[in-house]
């Protein structure tokens, strides 16, 4: 649905040149949910801003369905979530959501009930006579996720989604995600929350220095042999631990942290505990199947 | 969708909405909401500063326009503030049409819905142009009443044709940089000077004033306008074909440069 093909793109000025995207491929699927990670600077809004044709790749070409950004911007419109929330700070909620509404090709017939239901989704009732300015960081964020519900869009691009929202908007930003999932709709979220785009996403690219360093796909299996540390939580028996897991670091409130283990040793660990009476209340990987691979991937580059 | 406390409704399945470019002349109506609350109020206060230095002092002097008609000195006043008051207008009117956007950011959310960047600034000029033509019948009205009835019938026609003529200049500085009120008032400036001092002149001179907009005529073409003059239709078609050009070039710079520096 999303296509790079050896996209590049180089920041020019009188002085010198910054390379952003360097020979960029991928293809995103409709019915996807696609992330985006990558340390500051890497090239994720440039990527972005070349997605929605807000300018075009130095070299290489990018397509939506079939046709140049521009031009399914402008035929079929794109709902974005900007990190950056440039709204003219003197217009108020509910008139923000209307101007878009009609931005958005929205028939007029259903533009109050379309904007007063994205008002209602994200929690924004009490603030729609409030202008942009009078907004915290968080209601404005919100806003932009509203702006870019209001339409059905078959393509859903989020910069830093919840940037800025509480934990409780920004489970409830999962929920959304999860009901935006759709066969023909593709959803690409940049983020450098590494754990909402393993909660959300079905494929992370991680990028650094405008290079594609590598896709995850976190719906395949975790290889048997990997060798992950854990996060071992004791309700008794912390005594067993030492001996069953040699090299096993008791931090505080009876939980240790085990060194790297291949799952079969982890297996066999757990059973040994527990066949000596002693009870195990949590287990948790130290770092996600993304979180390590980003590590990976940016200490490689770090180390080219 | 649910409320915000309830579990998350469905969005609702996605289906294709038409999108037509009349959606594009409702959203005019909040432009010209915008040029009121942005641009009017800037614009009436120069004008009514202008009015107090040219216009009053010429009806003190010469008196007020009446019945029988205005004084030779009231109608050259009259000239030079209407003169003044379309400079201005289309001044303020192009200021950042297009740059505020840019260095705002405001076309994140704009131009991510199915809209024509082109249509959307040529929309905007057009809605700015009559924004400004409503202050100044506005103006006229209440000057008619104040002062007395003076209202040349093709001031507002000319007015227009002026604005574009200016207001063109101003539009395509916009599209190109962020210093489009400098670069405008550069230009009207110095091109009136030049016009003004080589004309007749030969060789690069003449090559170079013919490449400026001829804004030495503007005085003569708002002199018609406010019934001072007789109307040199050339003059006014040089000019306002000036300012078609530029924001027709504008234009092109709108669909081509790119929003996003990053």
């Amino acid at each position: 649905m999303i296509t790079f093909t050896s996209v590049s793109h180089t920041y020019r000025s009188l002085f010198r040149r910054v390379h952003a995207v360097e020979d960029f491929t991928l293809e995103i699927q409709a019915g996807e949910v696609f992330g985006l990670a990558g340390p500051n600077g890497a090239g994720k809004s440039t990527l972005i801003s070349l997605m929605l044709g807000f300018m075009s790749p130095g070299r290489g070409a990018i397509r939506i369905d079939g046709v140049p950004p521009r031009a399914y911007v402008e035929r079929s419109g794109i709902g974005f979530v900007s990190e950056l929330m440039n709204v003219p700070p003197r217009w108020e909620l509910r008139e923000t959501l209307v101007r878009y509404a009609l931005l958005a090709g929205i028939p007029s017939n259903e533009v109050k009930d379309r904007v007063d239901r994205a008002i209602e989704l994200l929690g924004l009732a009490e603030h729609r006579g409030k202008r942009v300015k009078q907004l915290s960081k968080g209601n404005l964020q919100r806003l932009g996720i509203a702006q870019a519900l209001l339409r059905e869009e078959r393509v859903l691009v989020f910069d830093e989604p919840t940037h800025g929202l509480d934990p409780v908007w920004s489970l409830r930003f999962r929920d959304i995600v999860s009901e935006l999932r759709a066969g023909d709709r593709a959803v690409f979220i940049a983020s450098h929350n590494l754990d909402e785009l393993q909660r959300l996403c079905d494929r992370v690219a991680i990028i650094d220095h405008g290079r594609l360093e590598r896709i995850i796909d976190l719906n395949a299996p975790p290889p048997v042999a990997s060798r992950t540390s854990y996060r071992l939580t004791m309700a008794n028996g912390h005594e067993h631990v030492a001996a069953v897991f040699p090299g096993a670091t008791e931090g505080d409130e009876g939980a240790f942290e085990l060194p790297p283990l291949e799952l079969a040793s982890l297996n066999a660990g757990l059973a040994a505990l527990v066949g000596k009476g002693a009870l195990v209340s949590a287990l948790t990987p130290l770092e996600s199947s993304l979180e390590r691979a980003f590590r990976e991937a940016v200490t490689e580059e770090q180390r080219v | 969708m649910t409320d915000a406390t309830g579990t998350v409704a469905a969005l609702e399945p996605t289906r294709s909405h038409s999108v037509s470019p009349a959606r594009l002349a409702r959203y005019a109506l909040w432009q010209l909401r915008d040029y009121f609350v942005d641009k009017a109020v800037p614009t009436i206060t120069l004008i009514l500063l202008s009015v107090y230095l040219t216009l009053v002092p010429a009806i003190v002097t010469y008196g007020r326009p009446g019945p029988s008609g205005a004084p030779r000195g009231f109608v050259e006043a009259f000239s030079l503030t209407i003169l003044i008051s379309i400079l201005e207008g289309a001044l303020l009117a192009t200021t950042g049409i297009v740059a505020d956007d840019r260095k705002l950011g405001y076309f994140r959310f704009y131009f991510a819905k199915p809209v024509s960047v082109q249509r959307f600034y040529a929309i905007k000029f057009g809605v700015y142009l009559t924004g400004f033509l409503l202050v100044l019948a506005f103006l006229l009205g209440v000057h008619a009443i104040a002062v007395g009835p003076y209202f040349p019938p093709l001031l507002l026609p000319i007015a227009a044709l002026v604005f574009v003529a200016v207001g063109g200049i101003g539009f395509l500085a916009s599209a190109v940089w962020r210093y489009d009120w400098v670069t405008l008032s550069a230009v009207v400036f110095s091109s009136t000077i030049m016009w003004g001092l080589w004309e007749k002149a030969t060789g690069w001179r003449a090559v170079l004033v013919r490449i400026l907009p001829p804004m030495d005529r503007l005085g003569e073409v708002v002199g018609a306008a406010s019934g001072r003059n007789a109307l040199h239709a050339l003059d006014l078609w040089w000019l306002t074909g000036y300012g078609v050009v530029c924001f027709l070039l504008g234009l092109v710079v709108v669909g081509r440069r790119p929003l996003a520096k990053a």
